[in-house]
């Protein structure tokens, strides 16, 4: 619109066209890039019919708003028809890569939500589960505690606390460089844990409540 | 789903009394839905609750579906997500089932023994039935090592959307099961 007017007053709007005109063309790129997108995960029958004619408008009335700019060059102007779309489908792949690559972080670099004692976390849970669950569930939790139990798991081991009264238990699967440490701990140890909470469930075969930790980091 | 727990009950109350019950808190599942255009949904659990009577051959397994540990957060995020999963309506994964011809099957003396298991599994509160080989191992000292590997049908259990059309994750995901049981 600026540029129009300027250019109604007569006066120089090559660098509002060709802004215009940018912004423009990388608007049209993001939704295409989108509607692929879409495609990918089943909407939608083919990419040209989910692309609606304005879409086609706002292209051709981009290229020749760009064109128009008597102030620069051909060559600079048809650097500026692909820099937008250029720009726009290379920061669309860079952030898709990012989040499909994204793995979690150690653990240990985690800031922790909560800091408890293992025999005060499962009687929380025994006495409450869903306040207990609502409160810890998806949390990075410290646990500290006497060791009950190892049970080996593949390569790995687990570590539990065990309420002797009631059965329940609070188990830990340690992430990949966490197994070494967590290999040389005994039963009867006291030791600290940093974990992802994943709840706990009442179990139907042990008649008790179990909480399950993943990707759990010796703390100390 | 009460006549999972019915069952699932049983099969505690038979091991307690005739004392031939092998158990585990950290029987492993892996579930692989990955595909050619995905490699990334695939997961472990490896605090899976698990049961084994010698005597008659019930078998149960119980898993924390928050507990499966994805490499990716965005996945993990969609396995647990109402449209999946639903773990935090629908929090465990249960099997239910007995092992066949356990004649053949000699808890006593070290060996290694494929044997057919059948039974019902449980997601999202819906009950279908399973049924594979599974490999039982006697190793010295009684304790009892098992693997078994079947597929399901998202579709069966109501799990359904665009990423499973686009074949982006597997309409038939792999679901293995091991487990030492002492």
């Amino acid at each position: 619109m600026l540029a129009a007017y300027l250019h109604a007053k007569g006066k120089k709007a090559g660098l509002m066209a060709i802004i215009a005109g940018v912004l423009s063309l990388s608007l049209v790129t993001v939704y295409i890039v989108f509607s692929n997108t879409l495609l990918d995960l089943g909407v939608g029958n083919g990419l040209t019919g989910m692309l609606q004619p304005f879409l086609y408008v706002q292209a051709i009335a981009a290229i020749l708003f760009i064109s128009s700019a008597r102030s620069f060059s051909p060559f600079l102007k048809f650097f500026f028809i692909l820099i937008g779309p250029a720009l726009s489908f290379g920061s669309f792949k860079y952030i898709s890569h990012e989040l499909e690559n994204s793995t979690f972080s150690s653990t240990k670099k985690e800031k922790p939500a909560y800091t408890v004692n293992a025999d005060e976390l499962i009687r929380e849970f025994v006495t409450g589960d869903s306040a207990a669950n609502a409160k810890y569930t998806d949390k990075i939790l410290v646990v500290n505690g006497v060791i009950s139990e190892l049970e080996a798991v593949d390569s790995t081991v687990n570590v539990k606390f065990t309420d002797s009264t009631s059965g329940s238990y609070a188990i830990f699967d340690f992430q990949a460089e966490d197994v070494a440490a967590a290999k040389k701990l005994t039963a009867g140890e006291t030791v600290s844990i940093k974990a992802s909470c994943s709840g706990g469930i009442f179990s139907r075969l042990r008649q008790a409540t179990v909480i399950s930790f993943k990707r759990s980091a010796i703390n100390k | 789903m009460k006549k999972v727990f019915l069952i699932l009950s049983l099969v505690t109350v038979s091991a307690s009394v005739f004392a031939q019950v092998k158990k585990t808190s950290s029987a492993t599942v892996s579930f692989d839905a990955t595909t050619p255009k995905d490699a990334l949904p695939k997961a472990d659990n490896k605090t899976v609750v698990g049961e084994l009577n010698t005597r008659n051959g019930q078998i149960g397994f119980e898993a924390t579906v928050k507990n499966f540990a994805f490499t990716n957060e965005m996945i993990q995020d969609h396995f647990n997500g109402e449209k999946w999963l639903n773990s935090a309506k629908f929090p465990t994964f249960t099997f239910v089932g007995k092992l066949s011809d356990l004649s053949k099957v000699k808890f006593d003396k070290p060996g290694t023994y494929t044997v057919p298991v059948s039974g019902e599994l449980t997601v999202k509160d819906v009950t279908k039935p399973v049924s594979t080989n599974a490999t039982i191992e006697v190793v010295a000292g009684g304790a009892i090592k098992t693997s078994a590997s079947f597929t399901i049908k998202l579709a069966d259990y109501g799990i359904t959307g665009a990423p499973i059309d686009a074949g982006k994750i597997a309409t038939e995901p792999k679901i293995t099961v091991s487990a030492e049981l002492k």
